[in-house]
């Protein structure tokens, strides 16, 4: 038998496990909890603007200037660059692309935004077990 | 006792809930000051010294990264602050080379103890248990009661794992001659009667 099961013993275990140890006052936890200011916050929380947050923030913040910056800049820029060159090329349909989408998006914003306002104001109108009925139906009937 | 359930409790600290502090209090309480009072000796001190301990350990908390056992980390702060309000020297390294503490075989005395009934048996550990030296004392219950492993134990005594192993071993023969002796006198007692 090697020595780790030597001291393995479960009858020395139950003996000195009922044997308990020594207790301070009733009060002590009472007496620590007092000298701890309530609501301190050992760790403030991390930040949400550190690491991988801040750096994508900071590369939307600079995307976002660049792209007010060509916005106002650009009828200038355009006039000091070659008309066939690459980059007026680039900076011409980028120019094109983001206005014509930008525009979409803000279109289907919209529509989204109202189309949230009218269901919120059912939902209150109505209440909610009637509009979640009328959706249900809707929803039977749309299926069938 | 589990540590994960400390390790809950710390989040809980971490975020604010100062309130689950407590928790972790009753929980130690009564291993932490059992460590320090072995030491100081003076309930009055070791209740001042465990209320330090927890307060310092609520101070540090941040520092905590949860690599080892909260419990493991609480009690060598514990012991620690014991140790160094005595000013006792640290736990001497163990001889090596085991020594026979006496003739009496561990499996017999085991088989009398078994043979008498649990509330004698408990009398007997007690006074065993009272008899050991107040470093022996505190290993047996972090061993045996708090079930903490011989890396913990080292970590909070600072011995090496394999003189923790050869002094539990030590202590373990050392509590059943204890507990054979007083067996003894008692027999003893009843026959002169």
């Amino acid at each position: 038998m090697n020595q780790d099961e030597h001291i393995e013993d479960l009858f020395l275990k139950a003996l000195i496990k009922n044997d308990g140890l020594k207790t301070p006052s009733i009060d002590f936890t009472k007496n620590i909890m007092d000298k701890i200011p309530s609501g301190k916050v050992v760790v403030e929380e991390s930040s949400r603007f550190v690491g991988k947050n801040l750096t994508m923030f900071i590369f939307f913040l600079v995307g976002i200037i660049n792209l007010v910056i060509l916005y106002f800049v650009w009828p200038y820029l355009s006039v000091w660059l070659p008309e066939n060159s690459i980059l007026a090329f680039m900076l011409e349909n980028a120019n094109s692309f983001l206005s014509q989408h930008l525009s979409q998006l803000f279109e289907r914003s919209a529509t989204i935004s109202m189309l949230l306002i009218i269901g919120l104001g059912l939902f209150i109108i109505l209440g909610r077990d009637e509009t979640m009925d009328s959706l249900h139906k809707l929803y039977k009937k749309l299926s069938v | 006792m589990t540590f994960q359930e400390d390790n809950i409790y710390i989040e809980k600290i971490k975020k604010g809930d100062t309130s689950a502090f407590a928790s972790l209090v009753e929980k130690h309480k009564d291993m932490v000051f059992t460590i320090i009072v072995k030491i100081v000796k003076k309930s009055e001190d070791a209740e001042e010294i465990a209320q330090d301990v927890f307060l310092k350990v609520f101070e540090k908390l941040e520092s905590f990264r949860g690599d080892a056992r909260f419990s493991t980390w609480l009690y060598r702060i514990a012991y620690n602050a014991a140790i160094s309000k005595t000013r006792k020297r640290r736990l001497e390294v163990e001889a090596l080379d085991d020594f026979t503490i006496s003739n009496y075989s561990v499996d017999e005395v085991k088989e009398e103890l078994e043979s008498i009934d649990a509330e004698e048996q408990q009398v007997l550990l007690k006074e065993a248990m009272e008899n050991l030296s107040d470093d022996d004392y505190l290993i047996v219950k972090l061993f045996y009661l708090e079930e903490s492993s011989v890396k913990d134990i080292s970590t909070v005594t600072g011995l090496s794992q394999a003189n923790v192993k050869v002094k539990l071993h030590r202590i373990r023969k050392k509590l059943y001659c204890n507990m054979k002796d007083s067996m003894a006198k008692v027999v003893e007692n009843i026959v002169n009667l």
